[in-house]
């Protein structure tokens, strides 16, 4: 009874805080309910899956400092990832338009494609896995003969 | 403090934190303290040839732990353990302090549990009983792990990960509370001040876990927190002299014979027991047990 007891304290209070959360976010004002509603719509209408929507990454290296503003989208049935802007580190963006993933298992957790990576300006396509985190971060990671590398992919609400 | 709480963070953030206190701590901390031990021996006088061979087997069994332990992690965490998560789990939680907190307090408390049962089950005690053979009590003995040490804490953690918590925060979470524990494996420490004593694991409570005294064995399992100990009844506390070792000692230092003496003795018990049930009680009732006489 004890350890029932402890269990239901310690897996609770983390599942009641995430549903207050979400209530919270919920009761927002009219005005601002309205934008995420028109941003999710297309996406929505073709599927729920949370993979679906734009996603920012930051970069800290030396070949690029800032910020990538991806999107999952379905392209002819697939589903795939297009980089839309760059952002550098001192905020100045740029609109792109480059795919730069592929999800070839949909249906696989965590999910498999194939991911563009620009190194010292040779362009490679390399297995990854995506997982989701949680409704708002993706990590995808990849290892390429030993270049291995995870990235967190935050979504832009 | 609720919002506080339940902040969002960013996974970088959180498996930053873990790599500093899971991986660097060997670094920055166990190895020194390693060394200040190997001191303290030396000024007593007790750095004895018995006490070099005994560290140097409980590394090489940590190597045959760890290969154990890849091939289970390549196995459990990327297939059962996700498996699981999308399948029987809870809603998925989002990462927040309440979520990392949590996770680590259920993972000390699984951590509990799947050690009770390692000394209360045949089995279980046949690959620990390897952590607890050491006749010395020091860092080096931390790492001396049995050869399915690996296994019976994925029983433990599946749970937390039903409950809805992601399967790599508990997986750094279990690492979290056993680096926590390596920490407790020294003579160097005595006591701590009281109020610490009475939250936490601390060394000396520790030293009575491996105490070979009878009124030691079965005591102390915690992780982090003694109190789990204190609310179940295996708490004990260190009044007299701690022996170290287990009541039938393997006098030796082979990391061969270390790593598999367990699991040896058990198969000999197993073979020797009459009856198809009572071998299979051997491995699942407490390691002490034998079958009743015929009359």
């Amino acid at each position: 009874m004890i350890s029932l007891g402890v269990i239901v304290v310690l897996a609770g209070i983390p599942h009641v805080l995430a549903e207050q959360v979400k209530s919270n976010q919920n009761e927002v004002s009219p005005v601002t309910q309205q934008k995420p509603l028109e941003q999710s719509q297309p996406v929505k209408k073709e599927n729920d899956n949370p993979l679906f929507g734009k996603w920012k990454v930051n970069y800290n290296s030396e070949a690029f400092k800032g910020a990538v503003i991806n999107e999952i989208t379905l392209d002819n049935g697939k589903m795939i990832g297009i980089t839309v802007a760059y952002i550098d580190e001192y905020g100045n963006s740029e609109k792109a338009n480059d795919t730069i993933l592929e999800i070839t298992l949909e249906k696989a957790h965590p999910y498999k494609g194939i991911y563009q990576l620009e190194y010292e300006g040779e362009s490679y396509k390399v297995p990854c896995k995506i997982q989701s985190v949680s409704e708002t971060q993706l990590r995808l990671s990849y290892d390429y003969y030993g270049y291995a590398d995870t990235e967190i992919w935050n979504k832009i609400r | 403090m609720i919002e506080f709480l339940s902040q969002e963070l960013n996974w970088v953030d959180v498996e930053y934190w873990f790599t500093i206190f899971n991986d660097w701590s060997l670094i920055y901390i166990i190895i020194p303290f390693f060394f200040v031990e190997l001191i303290r021996y030396t000024v007593l006088k007790k750095l004895t040839m018995d006490v070099i061979f005994d560290s140097i087997a409980n590394i090489i069994s940590f190597f045959g732990f760890v290969l154990i332990e890849y091939i289970l992690g390549i196995l459990a965490i990327t297939k059962i353990y996700f498996w699981t998560y999308d399948n029987f789990s809870l809603p998925h939680l989002p990462i927040s302090w309440a979520t990392v907190i949590c996770c680590i307090l259920l993972a000390d408390f699984a951590y509990y549990w799947d050690h009770r049962m390692m000394h209360r089950v045949g089995l279980g005690w046949a690959t620990h009983t390897v952590h607890h053979s050491s006749k010395h009590f020091n860092m080096s003995v931390a790492y001396r792990f049995g050869p399915l040490d690996a296994v019976f804490p994925i029983l433990f953690s599946l749970p937390i990960v039903m409950l809805g918590f992601d399967p790599i925060l508990v997986l750094l979470s279990e690492v979290f509370v056993q680096v926590f524990q390596t920490l407790l494996h020294t003579e160097v420490i005595k006591k701590l001040p009281k109020p610490i004593e009475y939250i936490f694991n601390t060394p000396s409570h520790h030293r009575v876990h491996h105490g070979s005294n009878r009124q030691y064995w079965d005591k102390n399992y915690a992780g982090i927190l003694i109190i789990w100990d204190r609310m179940l009844g295996t708490f004990e506390p260190e009044v007299e002299k701690v022996r170290y070792g287990i009541d039938k000692p393997i006098n030796s230092n082979n990391p061969i014979k270390v790593f598999l003496h367990g699991l040896q003795r058990l198969f000999e018990k197993v073979a020797d027991t009459p009856g198809f049930t009572n071998k299979l009680k051997v491995l699942i009732m407490p390691p002490g047990w034998q079958p009743k006489p015929n009359k």
